[in-house]
């Protein structure tokens, strides 16, 4: 058709129909920052190609979502993970909890369904999803009080408070007890 | 939330279980649902549980470690145990005394002056816990219990 020429007459390999019964030449951009190359962009040697070019720290690009269990490993430079998987790597805090025992109040927490008061100074965190195995991490402080690990399980973990007297714990209640776990999920 | 779960645990007094407003809203349980699901996943298994406010728990926090509950979710506070209890703080206020009387005595013995009388009160308070462990069992309710103070300890 006539209108050929006046398709192929744009450099870039791109037209686009204007609306107005003429093609109007266009062109996409390629730099660095873009992370998009064009390739045959004059159409002389085939078909122009468009392709995404892998993101780096410095350049935009297209990435590759990362599984769960890569996510977990935490070893991939090229892949990024989403933000449903970010909890599964291993440098990260899976569940957490400020809790005050002596009235019984969770003030804050993520991944714990309840806490369970015992008694003085002993308390169990139950935790939404259970840990792989029991050989997790507890780390924490009190307001005014200690805490020290009385046992841990995949779906819990016990613990108890307490001020430190001459070479033993007294045990009290914590207000507030702050926990934070890190382990295998 | 209000709601509290209560037991009676392997130590022979009640367990508290608060469950988690967050975990409930991130499960997208209702209320109910949530608290069948703690009942279920979080207290010992074969083990009655009651679901209460936690205005019905006790106020008197002293004495939490003598916490029971009866066949209906009903809490009381078991004697015995309370008795226990009124003796470690005994013990505690004997403590501060004994450590006051004895270093009367020290001074005492630095001047030069009588101490018979601090000797006496020092023998007392070193023999308190054989004679008030009877005053203790001769007290029948909690409220006597909680307020037993001997005049020497006072």
């Amino acid at each position: 058709m006539a209108t050929g020429n006046v398709i192929n007459n744009n450099s870039t390999g791109i037209s686009v129909y204007n609306g107005s019964g003429t093609f109007t030449g266009r062109s996409i951009a390629v730099t660095a920052s873009t992370g998009l190359s064009v390739s045959n962009a004059d159409g002389t040697a085939g078909n122009p190609t468009l392709a995404g070019i892998s993101a780096t720290t410095s350049v935009l690009g297209v990435v590759q979502l990362a599984t769960g269990a890569q996510t977990k490993t935490g070893t991939s430079t090229t892949l990024v993970p989403p933000v449903s998987a970010l909890v599964q790597h291993q440098g990260v805090a899976k569940a957490w909890i400020n809790y005050s025992s002596g009235t019984t109040t969770i003030n804050n927490s993520y991944n714990v369904t309840s806490s369970t008061a015992n008694g003085t100074g002993d308390n169990t965190i139950n935790f939404t999803t259970a840990f792989a195995n029991a050989n997790y991490v507890a780390a924490g402080i009190g307001v005014a009080n200690n805490q020290v690990v009385t046992s841990l399980s995949t779906g819990s973990a016990r613990i108890t408070t307490g001020n430190i007297g001459v070479g033993n714990l007294i045990l009290a209640n914590g207000n507030p007890s702050t926990l934070v776990f890190f382990g295998e999920q | 939330m209000d709601t509290r779960i209560i037991y009676m645990n392997d130590m022979g007094i009640i367990s508290i279980v608060t469950p988690c407003d967050q975990a409930m809203e991130e499960l997208g349980m209702t209320h109910d649902a949530f608290i069948e699901f703690i009942q279920t996943k979080d207290i010992p298994i074969d083990t009655p549980s009651w679901v209460i406010h936690v205005n019905d728990l006790p106020n008197d926090w002293t004495y939490r470690d003598a916490w029971v509950c009866d066949n209906s979710g009903v809490i009381s506070v078991d004697l015995v145990k309370a008795r226990s209890i009124r003796m470690s703080l005994l013990k505690n206020i004997r403590e501060v005394k004994l450590k006051n009387v004895s270093e009367c005595i020290l001074d005492c013995q630095d001047l030069g002056n009588d101490f018979t009388a601090l000797k006496n009160q020092r023998l007392q308070l070193r023999n308190m816990e054989s004679v008030e462990t009877s005053n203790l069992n001769n007290l029948t309710t909690f409220e006597e219990i909680k307020s037993y103070l001997p005049e020497y300890l006072s």
